[in-house]
């Protein structure tokens, strides 16, 4: 006996601790506040604990968090400042899930947001005695999830509220058949285990009967059941395939439409931004706006609304987006008529392009493209992002209509130039160009290949031409410098009394001394000192950076090159130990200690390039073609680096950032 | 302290799953799959009947059953077909799927206005009708219910005596020729016991004891989910390994006790990596390892402590 015991003293022992170390931690929070009955989240003074959870990983529901992070955004509600944000993922266990809930529920939070149904029933199950409040969202039908939601709006606990998202599977129904009026067969492949697909398939199901429309269902457990399922849904004789609100066959659209277009028939959703991948129509709200509803929704808790008196929304507006150029070889007739192209919040005309009917141009070829670029940085990504995306946005589908490489001489102009070499020489329809160096380098050498170049400050100083619309024949494209004009209010308001501002510039490169001398002009238009050390290579640049901070400065505004944008690092922390705080105009900065950046959008600004390169592959002459100018650029603040260096940062500046980190 | 008891039940309840895998695992030497449909159609089952207004008893005895008879669906594929014993576990568990969604009619079947075996414990020994908030006691700085507490002495006492109805079966001779099947197959052969029936009873017992713990489980967090099996079997043979290393015994009793302790330490310790705010992206490295640890923590112990030893004497 007395042996077993000691056997058992170890577990019993560790189990001990364990319960110990809960317990203390638990104890080391702050005490019970009293909340108020009627389920209000206390006064909005102070900052917030919130914590939103999901079930699982899985792209559209991330999509639906990050829709609620916008939504508290917009609101002025941003992690570390006004809330504090605790995410959890129970990652598909629903052990661990039921574990989440106790902690949401035990752990002193002021409002808990459920994303799922599986979370909300967790969380709700936990919190039948507590009542903090409650918000959930991305959940198909809150009555069904019988957590006490009633049929009315009003009708819900005083401490739950949320937003329903049934999917207007009957709207698209009736859509399709008011298209195609002999529409008689329809296919819809859907996962049983999905609570959401299957409330959209027996909605489908029984409007379907209504419209005299065949139903013919087939069953999918995984993405890579997909294509066998829509295999043996074409296999019998289906007029167009459904897509409902199943995260299995969203998250398999492409090869969906793929299957469709073989089989000439069309694809419908009820989950809109499907149209771009291939599908005729979609109707619907998509996760994403819904997360943002979430987030106001929770918003409004945070700010002192009685939940009591919000009511569940069980739909959001429907949007609804056309997709004329999956009409083309169709074996049935699908016209749009021109009432719903008016309907229709957006719009693919024939030529790929949104919003703007005109005629067609189909293609004539395939064509071989070659993305060049120089070094590999966030911002070339982005920018590289932007064209690929770009191109699907134009219409244009890879692999039918365009062949894409992608080379990254990796900071080597000698590889830059052999990469353009390579693309001549494998007949290389087209070379879309990311940074002036990758321009420069196929301008010189691809004299009769249509260049299109992305993320260049200035081409004229880099010698594509004199003006927008007088340029080299076979170059066009989109630009735009550092948004310095926009730069020097904001200093201006965060640093009132600064009158010495100091930059790193590189002689050497052509788009640094043009961005240097964008940044003398606005600095002498707003009455700044600016101050500046040339520096010709990277191992130049810690000697640089140390003058530079030693010449009385009262910030870092740094200009843009290749070598300070891959040695910022350093920069950055020779400005904090000198106490400067750092503006800079590229996005990577940010996260590595500059304080406030302006950088122009690279990823629209590589959707713009992608729409002329699509241009060109439709036939347009690239003479023809004008040089675009972004403007659009984007606020970057680092709330700690700017902190950390004094900066005081006003609420609207904050908000009118289109990100905000922390650290 | 709500997390503490919360994190207790979950233990408890899936330490029926773990003593389950105990016995497929280890006991009959078989890497059985079937428990991931087996725990989903257990609380199916339970989920069906409580919503169609069944004794909340009888639906937990029926969930059982039907696991049991999906463990001896996967025993006489595996024994009579002669179809690998993963095998025939990875087609049980798949064909499960479907019937749990046919015995759900959906996918997720909502269970908090039903009377269940946790609404019962909750009200045990009482005459009071619960309130939402009545019922606590306060202990320094922590707040416990009273109706957790008797939720946790309930989870206990049926814990224990399956634990105690399992361990006088091992005992008795159709037991001992069990775990003597698991042990030495040709010696339990020669002496005149039938292999084939004798694994699929014991498969049978074992989906039984997994379809119990998800009877369980969906009462005690109010809905059944088809998906809530995923990476059960992981967790459950997790727990047994935990457990074995921590009693450090192959004794029966012990494994029995050791797999409880097992899956308590283990919920413990996932209720620990979330209070401590952990990246939920991390949150199942840091569980491997913690198992991890667990079995290899109580042999570097006991190498360290013999060295010790040894060292202390010369």
């Amino acid at each position: 006996m007395w042996q077993s015991l000691q056997r058992l003293s170890l577990g019993m022992f560790l189990i001990l601790l364990a319960s110990a170390v809960l317990l203390l931690s638990e104890s080391s929070r702050p005490k019970d506040r009293q909340r108020p009955p009627d389920g209000t989240a206390a006064a909005p003074a102070r900052v917030m604990r919130v914590a939103m959870f999901q079930m699982a990983s899985q792209p559209i529901l991330d999509e639906g968090a990050q829709g609620v992070l916008d939504g508290l955004q917009e609101a002025g509600y941003v992690d570390k400042h006004k809330m504090r944000l605790t995410r959890f993922n129970a990652e598909g266990d629903v052990a661990t899930g039921n574990a989440i809930a106790q902690e949401l529920v035990g752990g002193e939070y002021d409002l808990i947001i459920t994303l799922t149904t599986g979370a909300l029933q967790a969380v709700a199950n936990a919190n039948q005695s507590r009542k903090i409040p409650h918000v959930f969202g991305l959940v198909s039908d809150p009555v069904k999830a019988g957590v006490g939601i009633g049929t009315g709006p009003m009708e819900h606990p005083d401490h739950l509220v949320g937003i329903g998202t049934f999917p207007p599977v009957d709207q698209a129904l009736e859509m399709a058949k008011k298209l195609n009026p002999k529409l008689s067969r329809i296919g819809l492949a859907w996962n049983p285990a999905e609570v959401n697909s299957e409330v959209c398939t027996i909605l489908a199901r029984e409007v379907c009967q209504k419209l005299k429309i065949e139903l013919v269902e087939a069953n999918v457990d995984s993405t890579s059941a997909v294509k066998e399922a829509i295999g043996s849904l074409l296999d019998r004789q289906v007029d167009a395939l459904l897509v409902g609100g199943d995260v299995t066959m969203l998250g398999a659209m492409d090869v969906v439409a793929k299957s469709a277009a073989d089989a000439r028939i069309p694809v419908f959703t009820c989950m809109p931004g499907n149209a771009l991948k291939g599908a005729l129509f979609d109707v619907g709200a998509n996760y994403y706006e819904v997360g943002r509803t979430v987030g106001k929704v929770a918003s409004r808790v945070l700010n002192g609304e009685s939940i009591a008196k919000i009511p569940v929304e069980i739909a959001i507006p429907p949007k609804l987006f056309l997709n004329t150029l999956a009409l083309k070889n169709l074996r049935d007739s699908w016209p749009f008529p021109a009432e719903l192209i008016q309907q229709a919040d957006s719009y693919i005309d024939e030529q790929g392009r949104h919003d703007k009917p005109k005629a067609s141009q189909p293609l004539s070829k395939k064509w071989e493209v070659r993305i060049l670029s120089y070094v590999t940085s966030q911002d070339v990504d982005e920018a590289i992002r932007g064209l690929k995306e770009g191109l699907t946005k134009s219409g244009l589908v890879e692999e039918r209509d365009y062949a894409l490489k992608v080379s990254n001489a990796q900071g080597d102009m000698a590889v830059l130039a052999g990469s353009v070499d390579a693309a001549i020489s494998d007949h290389t329809d087209m070379i879309l160009t990311v940074s002036t160096q990758a321009l420069q380098a196929s301008m010189q050498r691809a004299k009769d290949i249509p260049i299109v170049f992305t993320m260049v400050a200035n081409p004229f100083a880099a010698g594509a031409g004199k003006s927008d619309s007088e340029h080299l024949s076979n170059v066009t494209g989109a630009y735009g410098a550092n948004d310095v004009q926009r730069m020097m209010p904001i200093i201006r308001q965060v640093l009132p009394d600064a009158q010495t501002l100091g930059t790193l510039y590189v002689p050497a490169e052509i788009n640094s001394v043009y961005s240097y001398e964008l940044l003398v002009d606005a600095a002498r238009a707003a009455k700044y000192e600016l101050k500046a050390v040339g520096v010709t290579a990277t191992n130049e640049v810690p000697d640089g950076a140390q003058s530079l901070c030693q010449m009385h400065l009262d910030a870092v505004c740094l200009s843009n090159s290749n070598i300070t944008g891959a040695t910022f690092p350093n920069i950055s922390r020779v400005a904090r130990e000198a106490k400067l705080p750092v503006f800079a105009f590229m996005g990577s900065t940010a996260s590595q200690g500059a304080s406030i950046v302006l950088t122009r959008d690279y990823y629209d600004m590589g959707v713009d390039s992608a729409q002329l390169a699509a241009k060109v592959m439709r036939g347009n002459s690239v003479a023809s073609i004008p040089f675009h100018q972004s403007t659009k650029s984007r606020l970057i603040i680092n709330v700690t680096a700017a902190r950390a260096s004094g900066l005081t940062l006003p609420e609207s500046l904050l908000k009118s950032a289109d990100r905000i980190l922390e650290k | 302290m709500t997390q503490l008891i919360g994190s207790y039940s979950m233990g408890l309840i899936l330490s029926l799953l773990a003593v389950g895998v105990l016995i497929s695992f280890r006991i009959l030497a078989f890497r059985d799959l079937t428990v991931e449909g087996s725990i989903t159609l257990g609380g199916a089952v339970a989920a069906a009947m409580l919503v169609s207004g069944w004794n909340p008893w009888l639906a937990t005895f029926v969930a059982f059953l039907a696991g049991g008879c999906a463990g001896a669906v996967t025993g006489v594929l595996a024994t009579k077909l002669k179809i690998n014993g993963l095998l025939a576990g990875i087609l049980v568990m798949t064909a499960l799927y479907s019937v749990n969604l046919r015995v759900m009619g959906r996918s997720n079947l909502p269970l908090m206005n039903e009377k269940s075996l946790m609404t019962f414990a909750q009200h045990l020994g009482t005459a009071e009708q619960p309130t939402a908030s009545g019922g606590t006691w306060t202990i320094g700085r922590w707040v416990i219910r009273t109706a957790d507490l008797r939720v946790i002495g309930f989870l206990t006492v049926v814990i224990g005596s399956v634990g105690a109805v399992m361990y006088a079966f091992f005992q008795t001779n159709l037991g001992l020729a069990m775990r003597a099947t698991g042990d030495n197959e040709q010696m339990i052969c020669a002496l005149g016991v039938e292999v084939g029936w004798m694994q699929t009873f014991g498969l049978a017992i074992s989906n039984g004891l997994v379809a119990l713990s998800g009877a369980l489980l969906v009462q005690y967090q109010g809905y059944a989910d088809v998906q809530m099996g995923m990476g059960m079997v992981v967790w459950g043979m997790a727990s047994v390994i935990i457990g074995e290393s921590l009693v450090g015994s192959r004794q029966i009793g012990m494994l029995l006790i050791g797999s409880v302790m097992g899956s308590v330490l283990f919920r413990l310790l996932v209720a620990n990596a979330l209070r401590q705010g952990l990246n939920p992206n991390d949150l199942k490295l840091a569980t491997a390892l913690f198992v991890l640890i667990a079995l290899v923590g109580p042999s570097a112990v006991d190498a360290a402590s013999k060295k010790f030893r040894t060292a202390v004497k010369t």
